[in-house]
């Protein structure tokens, strides 16, 4: 046996070791959240990858409610900021606030001092306060007066749109879009998992309350088992071509999506799939990366990231087909 | 050497006798003019109308008789519009040379018919005789118009030839050997290219090219790479899915959907080869030819039997786990 080998036996155990936080939270939001199986790992994937989540689906499919359940049994700090159109920056980073008593300005942090923040409706407010969320979103951050405070590790921010309603909405544009790791589509409940849903919360009695069951170091331990966690030449390749194949179809013999595709997607893309890609292995309780792990986040990382042309909005395709068509097309080592 | 001489003298005055008496034999009479008969139909034409005209010479057979410098052309009175010359033995043993020409009248007036020359060859004897006829019959060619005309003249029709009826037989013959020879050659064709292009037999020769490269010097890791590349094409060409554009979790999912009977040993090959690829795995030379061996005999059982029918074969591998914490 190779030290490679050997080394990936090792981390594969502490692996299935640290991972045990992974159970006891999903264990809790099973609690309250019924389905949604698809949305928590990726929730899980953005925590342990470092990134941060877009979620799109129409009201009422519990996004708050994942969100708020997952930091508080993660015992995480966690925020909502309800994004509306008269909401300035400092109501979202703070502000200096003058003290008379001192004769002295001192600062008041807003509510993106958390580690987890739900960005509600995020495209309802006006391009500044976006700016400012995505500028502490990327500096890890935030600047009040002259003095810069680094917001709290983990740093999570999952901001939600709502596709239903347009009038009166900021849609983020697409260099900001970029910084969402991932954009996860919130789909509708199964029957059954409607039905459930539905008798649970008809019951009189309060539901149980959520507890902390992990500690903030688990998660630490956790992202540096990620980092570790071995990818193979032929599966980055793979993420290169999945991604330059949005750029240049006519390479991947997809000559038909040129003229579909108005650009393709950025190297921040490539990263976040492999980041990605490994946080899904960890989830798998893997020590190291598959094309498996590729293809199941690509969608969720490419979406928001594909801008599709008139062309093709005008024959109703969306990113979602162009990726698909990319899946199909690209061999996988 | 008197004696040599005069024998010398008499072989040259022989020689001489026969050659001379030879060239003294009186030759026989090939042609006679009557021998040659002439007829022509109608005796009366409008200017450009059809004329049947029929030559016949009578031999004994021995000859070949041809008819030459028909008069018609320009210059002439008539057009040859098309001929046919035929032979036929008669019942006295004779022969009958037949040309049936069809010419054309131009002029107004009587006109004698047109003078030919008949050549005739005889098979055995050097030489050749020809003899030239002067027919005395004579056609009216009458103008295409009159005053009392009141309606068009229609054309002569062209004499047609009769249908050789004796070619309907070998033609239907020949086309009929050529669509026989056309769909043995299209069958063989087929069977041919279906044979080169057989996944099975493509993945086997694949597979013993990557077994001889391994004794050549190869990695374990490269075959098992190799192995995976080879199993899955054979999947796409055998199955037709694009198993080349899949992960090992997707085609197992199509395996299962179609009820593969090798799929469990397929996949235990293609999870070993995912190792080797994803997870930096080193197979020792001997595992890595006991995989290439259990690949070809899947291959070969896929190759025989129809997919969805019968269980698993119960093929088992023979290699360490992954190892890593699958």
């Amino acid at each position: 046996m190779t030290k490679q080998e050997t080394d990936l036996e090792a981390l594969g155990r502490e692996i299935a070791q640290e991972s045990a936080f992974l159970d006891r939270t999903r264990d809790v939001l099973s609690t309250t959240i019924i389905g949604q199986k698809r949305v928590i790992d990726r929730v899980f994937i953005a925590l342990l990858a470092n990134g941060h989540l877009l979620l799109e689906g129409v009201p009422g499919l519990a996004k708050t409610l994942i969100v708020r359940t997952f930091a508080t049994a993660m015992n995480l700090t966690f925020h909502r900021i309800q994004f509306t159109p008269d909401m300035l920056p400092a109501d979202l980073i703070g502000t200096m606030i003058y003290n008379p008593k001192t004769m002295e300005f001192h600062p008041r942090k807003g509510p993106v001092f958390a580690n987890v923040i739900l960005a509600d409706e995020i495209n309802r407010s006006p391009a500044k306060v976006q700016s400012a969320l995505l500028e502490a979103m990327q500096e890890k951050q935030v600047t009040i007066g002259d003095v810069s405070f680094p917001l709290g590790e983990p740093f999570m921010v999952l901001a939600t749109q709502n596709p239903v309603e347009h009038e009166g909405t900021y849609m983020l544009p697409e260099a900001q879009l970029d910084r969402f790791m991932m954009k996860v589509i919130v789909e509708y409940p199964t029957f059954e998992e409607e039905l459930e849903v539905m008798q649970r919360a008809s019951a009189l009695q309060a539901s149980s309350e959520v507890t902390a069951v992990v500690e903030p170091e688990e998660v630490f331990r956790a992202r540096s088992l990620v980092d570790r966690i071995y990818v193979d030449q032929r599966v980055q390749r793979y993420i290169v071509d999945l991604v330059t194949a949005t750029r240049f179809p006519d390479r991947y013999g997809l000559g038909e999506l040129s003229s579909m595709i108005e650009y393709g997607a950025s190297p921040r893309a490539s990263i976040f799939l492999l980041l990605a890609s490994k946080a899904h292995a960890f989830l798998q309780r893997r020590a190291y990366a598959t094309p498996e792990d590729v293809k199941s986040i690509v969608y969720d990382v490419l979406r928001h990231r594909v801008r599709p042309s008139y062309e093709a909005e005008a024959e109703s395709m969306k990113a979602e087909d162009f990726i698909r068509s990319i899946l199909e097309h690209v061999q996988v080592p | 050497m008197n004696g040599r001489y005069s024998w010398f003298r008499i072989v040259t005055l022989l020689t001489v006798a026969i050659w001379g008496a030879s060239l003294s034999k009186p030759a026989e009479a090939v042609l006679r003019p009557s021998d040659v008969t002439v007829s022509a139909a109608p005796d009366s034409l409008l200017a450009g109308g059809r004329l049947r005209y029929v030559i016949a010479v009578r031999h004994d057979g021995r000859k070949t008789i041809s008819v030459e410098a028909l008069e018609t052309g320009p210059g002439s009175l008539f057009e040859l519009a098309g001929s046919k010359s035929t032979s036929k033995k008669l019942q006295d043993g004779s022969v009958e040379f037949r040309m049936d020409a069809e010419l054309a009248a131009f002029g107004l007036g009587r006109h004698p018919l047109p003078g030919f020359t008949v050549s005739a060859r005889d098979r055995s004897v050097a030489g050749e005789e020809k003899i030239e006829i002067k027919p005395t019959a004579s056609v009216v060619v009458m103008n295409m118009t009159d005053s009392t005309m009141t309606e068009l003249r229609p054309i002569v029709p062209a004499v047609s030839a009769p249908f050789p009826s004796w070619i309907i037989l070998p033609a239907a013959a020949a086309i009929f050997l050529l669509f026989v020879a056309g769909y043995v050659i299209r069958r063989f064709v087929v069977a041919l290219r279906r044979h080169l292009a057989d996944p099975v037999r493509a993945a086997r020769k694949k597979l013993r090219s990557i077994s001889r490269q391994l004794s050549k010097g190869m990695l374990p890791a490269a075959g098992y790479e190799a192995l995976s590349n080879i199993l899955r094409e054979f999947l796409q060409n055998r199955y037709g899915f694009g198993a080349m554009e899949m992960v090992t979790q997707e085609i197992a999912k199509e395996l299962a959907a179609r009820r593969i009977n090798i799929r469990e040993s397929l996949l235990q090959l293609l999870v070993r080869a995912d190792l080797v690829k994803f997870a930096d795995s080193r197979p020792d030379i001997e595992e890595c030819r006991r995989s290439l061996k259990v690949a070809e005999v899947l291959v070969g059982s896929a190759g025989e039997a129809e997919p969805g029918v019968t269980p698993e074969d119960g093929e088992s591998l023979a290699g360490p786990g992954d190892g890593t914490g699958t």
